[in-house]
């Protein structure tokens, strides 16, 4: 598959200090990238390193096969960016500031229109953008990143600040961008529920580093776990390592937890009843992201936003 | 760049740089249709343009003004975050900043323009309802001048003011050093020091009150034509944001 960005040792150091180490990231072509994790992690920093306004210490970026920094012109005119805030000029309108993004891109302003209402603001289009809610903000700033039909549109933390409605409008419109638009989108998040409903691949980043990436179905069920309650719970632990098992940290003396390996639940239990131990409870779980999420980057994750910061005019 | 330009006015709209730019520049008028109305004796133009108008601009406005609006010019993209979006446009960027350059220098000599034409006018009009109109011939020729000399010789300062305001996010930084800029340039005036030409809000004062103006004019000229690509090439470089 021909992928959207593809980034080889891309490492950037400040004032000695090692920001982003050695990063090989893949984002194919099509779908939705979630790149994934905690504040600071660096995930701000390697999106303004694809988009040219970074450069960095070392390795390359590649847009759709492209080295960047051979074609940086002709390779970011097909991007679409919303990074950091929305980046509108509050003083003009909304559709002054798409003009605006048309005239830099060369760009037919009827399509104004067509991203205008991809994200349902034709009605305000004609307010100065500070009479605008952040969310309607967010909402014209990706219409901006939509000019054109970018081949890579990439999204900065899109919903911070949104309200939980204004959330929800925004992902439903992330979703439907591959299909409807034709774009591949990198999209950043600290929230693991927003990743795991809109992104088919992701993308974990821990200080600066990629430890985990691929599409999200695999990454979520990698390693099944299982979880047993048995009569002699310390002896069924001996057993359980005895035949070769990985005790899972999240293991405790009323809930034995072990990673699988190669056998199936069913040979598992057959040893414990063999071993004349009363299995009360055998469940299998699937490892999930979340599990991914704490096992990669040692830390709980979090799945909504904590505080509601909607600007009402 | 014709793109540049169109987007770098349109930016202008509804902003308060053109009320910066339009307002500011008719204190001289402002002052002169006072002194004319409420003054018994009639003053003559040389008095209200060489002496009132020139210098007034000269030793305050001009370093002030232009502070602020190269201030304003830099929070238009760090107040609405929009840095991220206009350098990864297609356009060179030290095209953006050559353009947002080229337009501070316009809109300071439209400022000039409006100081010399608002004295010029303010004189003639509260002259005639006064009955004191100001003796002599109007000075279109030191305004032409004054204007020109003004616009050349400021060059370096409009540089080195756009360049801080774009480069730092903090607009306290640019207003503090046009401050200083021109606490300084007072200093040797007041003083009456001919050291510190090297100093370039000097050399834009004296282009327009010295003697020796032509000398000033080139001096900042040069400087700010050196000053030019020097700015480009560190503003294009940083990672603005």
């Amino acid at each position: 598959m021909t992928a959207a960005i593809r980034t080889e040792g891309l490492s950037l150091s400040l004032g000695g200090r090692a920001i982003v180490r050695n990063v090989d990231m893949t984002v194919p072509d099509g779908g939705v990238y979630g790149f994934l994790g905690p504040n600071g992690a660096g995930k701000s920093t390697i999106m303004r390193l694809i988009v040219g306004l970074l450069r960095p210490s070392a390795g390359t970026v590649s847009l759709f096969g492209e080295n960047l920094a051979q074609r940086p012109r002709a390779l970011l005119g097909q991007v679409g960016i919303l990074i950091e805030s929305h980046g509108l000029y509050e003083h003009l309108t909304g559709r002054e500031n798409l003009l605006l993004a048309c005239r830099l891109r060369g760009i037919d302003r009827r399509d104004i229109g067509r991203v205008l209402d991809a994200v349902a603001m034709h009605r305000a289009a004609d307010r100065a953008v500070k009479t605008y809610s952040l969310g309607m903000k967010q909402r014209t700033a990706l219409a901006r990143a939509l000019l054109g039909r970018p081949r890579l549109v990439v999204l900065d933390e899109p919903t911070n600040g949104l309200d939980p409605e204004g959330i929800m409008a925004m992902r439903d419109l992330i979703r439907e961008l591959p299909a409807r638009f034709g774009a591949t989108v990198l999209l950043s998040s600290h929230l693991l529920g927003e990743v795991q409903e809109v992104a088919d691949h992701i993308g974990l980043l821990r200080q600066g580093e990629l430890v985990a990436e691929g599409p999200l179905r695999a990454l979520s069920e990698t390693e099944p776990l299982i979880a047993i309650s048995t009569d002699r719970q310390a002896e069924a632990r001996t057993a359980l390592l005895a035949l070769g098992l990985e005790e899972d940290r999240d293991s405790a003396e009323e809930r034995l937890v072990f990673r699988m390996g190669r056998l199936t639940a069913a040979q598992i239990n057959r040893s414990l009843v063999e071993g004349g131990f009363a299995v009360s409870a055998l469940a299998q779980e699937s490892r999930g992201l979340e599990r991914l999420y704490r096992d990669k980057l040692g830390s709980q994750p979090s799945f909504e936003a904590h505080s509601v910061q909607e600007n009402r005019p | 760049m014709i793109a540049s330009i169109e987007v770098e006015l349109r930016k202008l709209r509804g902003s308060l740089i053109l009320l910066l730019v339009a307002i500011p520049p008719l204190l001289p008028g402002a002052i002169i249709a006072l002194a004319i109305a409420t003054n018994e004796g009639v003053p003559s133009w040389e008095q209200l343009v060489g002496r009132l108008t020139i210098p007034l601009w000269a030793m305050f406005l001009n370093p002030t003004l232009l502070a602020t609006v190269a201030t304003l010019m830099g929070q238009i993209e760090y107040r609405s975050g929009s840095w991220s979006f206009m350098l990864v446009q297609p356009q060179p960027r030290w095209q953006l900043f050559l353009t947002k350059l080229g337009i501070l220098w316009v809109l300071h000599a439209m400022m000039l323009v409006l100081a010399i034409a608002g004295a010029i006018l303010a004189g003639a009009c509260i002259g005639h309802l006064t009955g004191r109109v100001p003796t002599g011939t109007i000075p279109w020729a030191e305004g032409i001048r004054f204007v020109a000399h003004m616009s050349l010789g400021s060059l370096a300062i409009l540089c080195i003011q756009l360049w801080v305001a774009l480069r730092w996010n903090n607009f306290v930084i640019s207003l503090a050093l046009g401050i200083a800029g021109t606490l300084v340039q007072l200093a040797v005036l007041i003083t009456g020091s001919d050291q510190a030409g090297w100093f370039p809000w000097v050399m834009a004062m004296r282009s327009a009150l010295s003697e020796n103006g032509a000398e000033n004019v080139r001096a900042g000229l040069a400087l700010g034509l050196v000053l030019v690509p020097v700015m480009l090439f560190d503003l294009q470089r940083r990672a603005l944001k």
